[in-house]
């Protein structure tokens, strides 16, 4: 006899509202992590000669420019200094080579 | 703190933050910063390729996760059920393996809706996937049954225990052309 091929019934509308839902929370994540990857290679330090800002796409600041105390500036160098190194993030975005 | 390299130029504002940033030239920007200079200094590009490989790797992750429940989806719109003279064939998820006419109890078979038969609804699933509207692989029913299902439609299902301990729940809108051509098969395929 010849074989017969009978179809299981088509999915309802359930599980593709349910798959639909689950797969666009890791497209959605992954875009995030793509734009955090991106992140430290747009940061700017602006100056003009009403503010001082950081551009970063989440922790941006500014503050005018003659917040800034002008004995605080410095060059620093984590390996000679090294209590200035970052120890413990409490907010923020931290990957290897970046924090 | 803005860091990737470990030269930073530092400065504190009237408001007690401290601000520390890897400019690619930290002491041309720190000078800029003491004589209220204008000037745009970037982040120093990190040393090592760890930020974007991490991050990539980290996506490609998430994306073989949204193309498994792609593939779950294509395979659960596909399945059939192929009935030959060497039995039954289940295509798509967890299929198991083929099952002979002599190991599938067709005297008991029969179609059911598992709106009405309780007994026979999944209660665990121990292997397989599960999702609103959709079951595949391996289940114990509430009656206690180790089960083998392809459920889909819970009002249209076959259910046809085997010889080999566990039965099988089969959603099909052609239920009985299945049970049927199951039957046919079975009796052409049987030794005179």
């Amino acid at each position: 006899m010849r074989d017969r091929v009978i179809a299981m019934s088509p999915p309802g509308r359930a599980p593709r509202v349910f798959i639909a839902l689950s797969a666009l929370v890791p497209l959605l994540l992954g875009g995030l992590f793509v734009d955090a990857a991106l992140t430290p290679y747009r940061a700017t330090l602006e100056l003009t000669p009403e503010r001082v800002a950081i551009r970063h796409a989440l922790y941006g600041r500014s503050w005018p420019s003659g917040a800034v105390e002008p004995g605080s500036v410095r060059a620093v160098d984590f390996e000679r200094e090294p209590g200035l190194a970052p120890s413990w993030r409490t907010n923020g975005i931290g990957l290897p080579g970046y924090a | 703190m803005f860091a990737t390299a470990s030269e930073v130029v530092l400065f504190t504002t009237a408001d007690g933050t401290r601000v520390l940033f890897s400019a690619t030239d930290a002491a041309a920007a720190a000078a800029a910063l003491r004589e209220r200079d204008t000037g745009s200094f970037a982040l120093a590009p990190p040393t090592a390729a760890a930020p974007p490989l991490t991050l990539g790797l980290l996506s490609l992750l998430l994306l073989a996760v949204t193309a498994l429940l792609v593939s779950i989806y294509r395979a659960m719109s596909r399945t059939t059920f192929v009935v030959s003279d060497a039995g039954l064939r289940i295509r798509g998820m967890f299929p198991g393996r083929p099952l002979a006419h002599r190991e599938l109890r067709l005297d008991a078979a029969r179609v059911v809706d598992l709106t009405e038969e309780r007994g026979l609804r999944v209660s665990l699933r121990t292997w397989g996937a599960g999702m609103p509207g959709y079951v595949a692989g391996w289940c114990r029913l509430r009656d206690g049954q180790r089960a083998l299902v392809q459920l889909t439609n819970r009002r249209r299902v076959l259910y046809l225990p085997t010889t080999l301990g566990y039965s099988l729940l089969l959603s099909s809108d052609d239920a009985d052309v299945l049970l049927a051509a199951l039957r046919e098969h079975a009796a052409s395929s049987s030794p005179a």
